[in-house]
């Protein structure tokens, strides 16, 4: 969705543009957040965040900006920003009760570690091709259940299955994946 | 702090992991509706001049921070869960469900019984419980087995009035021979087997039976058919039988798998219980190269014209094709597929506030289940053990007052058997509520310990 079109849309109806660019957007804005805060967010959290993201966004967009090209800079920016704090937001309100978890704490500090962050980025886009190796449906179910960590019941309404299908299959998945990866040297 | 998941090394990816995750399948509806609807409230909210989005609309800082949004049915019904489980447990309770067990084992330690079927409790005047449980072996005995215990004041044990119990199978040497067969293929498959449904039918009329089992989902179906050849089935498929749907034919003693962009198969069993492709029709769109398609048409890989297709295809559609009638196999592993016992949840968020040893405004009632087998002692269950159970919760705030709400699904699915946890999330640390064993074949739910019993209740 253009800056153009996304203006000129929300001349003739506001609410029309509210509606499409989040029906656009929805999806890359809320895998942004979940990106930066799932670790230790919850899904209440996540969904609030997004939230957020778009009233920002409808809030502050310059419709008289004249701005041409693709919006999703423009959302993306936001996102991370949003996204970012929110989760030192979180990571304040969780230190007061439970103690910071090392791998918590290495994520912070990877934020400086450019070779490791390359390494890293590496291993998630061959991961992300050996999960699309599975073929349909499973790749969706694996991601949903142990990235997105939803439940059955919510995937069989995402993909229009029974849940006790689901269940079956992210089993079977997760162990073909794993093999997979295991075959590629790769161990989760 | 969440639980790790097998894919957290996705976390934190750069823009082409986002962009790459972004393009699968994500929200459902209803997920997309209520953070559209949260974020209008927010917009609106930011235009009055009320709060800035980046205040927690939750943490009660502001009037308008907090965010009403609906909650989703089976939150509620979670957390109705975490409402009925009332009351009164105690050590009792613990030792009297344990030996319970202990005596179960007697009957089942044997790995020759199958499952219990029924089990039926009496109380005396002396204040004793007879609890008899009947269960089916393998080889098709019924095992009573009986016990007498004194019921103890602080146990609080309620019971369903409905209960379904596992199908009871005949004696019949095929029935048995069958559920020996799906013993070993759901073993080989998935112990869950939610999904793996089998049937008896006799489809070339020799009175023995013959085996068809579906590995079902919506996706796409396996199936298998296996013969009887007097002592136990065998599988006689030809290659992969899948397809989108398999009917029989009692009449013509024929089988029909069928798929999209895959043939038609026609299938009989023959006297010498071999399996006979009797016919293969399909029809398949060719590009032709001047940019028109033709329609080509095969009978068994020859090619045929469509009225001769069209022909045998009435032929075949003129039978009376019925889907067989399947029994799901997860019964027979101790999972719940229909009809579970009405389990009430009550839960007065006033009264739990009241107590004064919860933080007061919103919070997260959750209820956490372990799932248990028969041949496993329930001290060994681990509510938390993602292998064996799961976790669902629901935000509350204090408005809602008392909540009570039936589990109609929530045993489906699952275990018979669950140890039930109720925890209270109002300041991000969770607070036990209530412990509880349910038990959905016996519509017995026992309460293990329960800190608030004038607030928290769970009953069938």
């Amino acid at each position: 969705m253009t800056g153009t079109e996304y203006s000129a849309l929300y001349v003739r109806s506001p609410e029309q543009a509210y509606q499409q660019l989040f029906d656009t957007y929805c999806n890359y804005v809320y895998a942004i957040v979940y990106n930066k805060i799932g670790r230790i967010a919850s899904a209440e959290d996540v969904e609030e965040c997004v939230s957020d993201v778009f009233a920002d966004i409808f809030f502050s967009y310059d419709t008289g900006s004249g701005y041409e090209g693709d919006m999703q800079g423009y959302v993306n920016t936001v996102a991370k920003r949003k996204a970012i704090n929110t989760y030192h937001r979180l990571f304040a309100r969780a230190s007061h009760y439970t103690e910071h978890d090392d791998e918590t704490m290495g994520r912070l500090r990877s934020d400086t570690d450019i070779e490791g962050d390359s390494d890293r980025s590496e291993l998630q886009r061959m991961i992300l091709n050996i999960i699309d190796q599975l073929g349909e449906p499973d790749s969706t179910i694996v991601i949903q259940k142990f990235y997105y960590d939803k439940k059955s019941g919510d995937i069989a309404k995402l993909l229009g299955m029974k849940a006790p299908a689901v269940r079956m299959r992210c089993k079977r998945a997760m162990s073909r994946l794993k093999e997979m990866l295991a075959a590629a040297g790769i161990s989760l | 702090m969440k639980k790790k998941n097998e894919l957290d090394i996705l976390l934190n990816g750069n823009d082409d992991i986002i962009e790459s995750l972004a393009h699968r399948p994500v929200l459902t509806e209803r997920e997309r509706k209520k953070m559209l609807e949260m974020s209008k409230k927010k917009f609106e909210d930011m235009k009055d001049g009320f709060v800035a989005s980046d205040m927690d609309y939750r943490s009660g800082e502001s009037v308008h921070g907090v965010e009403n949004y609906k909650k989703s049915i089976i939150m509620k019904r979670v957390l109705s869960a975490a409402a009925c489980m009332v009351l009164v447990g105690g050590l009792a309770g613990t030792m009297f469900l344990m030996k319970r067990n202990d005596n179960n084992k007697g009957v089942k330690g044997d790995s020759s019984v199958i499952n219990p079927a029924v089990a039926t409790t009496t109380e005396n005047d002396d204040n004793e419980t007879q609890t008899t449980i009947v269960s089916t072996s393998v080889n098709g005995t019924t095992v009573t087995s009986a016990e007498t215990t004194s019921t103890a004041a602080s146990v609080q044990t309620t019971t369903a009035v409905e209960y379904s119990t596992p199908a009871v199978y005949g004696n019949g040497a095929e029935e048995n021979a069958a559920l020996t067969y799906m013993a070993d293929f759901t073993a080989r498959y998935d112990t869950l087997a939610m999904d793996i449904e089998y049937s008896l039918v006799d489809l070339n009329k020799d009175n023995v039976p013959e085996l068809i089992i579906a590995s079902a989902n919506n996706v796409c179906d396996n199936y298998y058919v296996c013969v009887y050849d007097g002592h136990q089935y065998i599988d006689v498929t030809p290659g992969d039988l899948y397809g989108y749907g398999l009917l029989i034919s009692p009449d013509e003693g024929l089988i029909h798998a069928f798929g999209k962009y895959m043939a038609d198969r026609y299938m009989k069993i023959n006297s010498d219980n071999s399996l006979e492709i009797v016919d293969s029709l399909r029809s398949w769109m060719n590009n032709a190269t001047d940019d028109s398609t033709k329609e080509e048409y095969f009978q068994n890989d020859v090619s045929i014209t469509e009225s001769e297709y069209n022909s045998i295809m009435a032929k075949y559609n003129a039978y009376n094709w019925i889907e067989p009638d399947y029994t799901f196999y997860a019964e027979h592993n101790g999972y719940i597929v229909d009809n579970a016992p009405l389990l009430y949840t009550d839960i007065d968020i006033d009264k739990l506030i009241e107590c004064g040893e919860l933080p007061a405004g919103d919070r997260e009632i959750c209820v956490c289940y372990g799932e248990f087998d028969y041949t496993i002692d329930p001290a060994d269950v681990s509510i938390n053990d993602d292998n064996q159970g799961g976790r669902a919760g629901e935000v509350y705030s204090p408005s809602d007052g008392k909540i009570t709400d039936t589990f109609d699904s929530f045993g489906q699915g699952r275990k018979y058997r669950l140890r039930v946890e109720i925890l209270d999330r109002g300041d991000d640390q969770y607070h036990n509520l209530l412990l509880a064993d349910i038990d959905f074949a016996t519509g017995e739910c026992t309460i293990l310990e329960n800190r608030f019993p004038d607030a928290v209740d769970m009953h069938f």
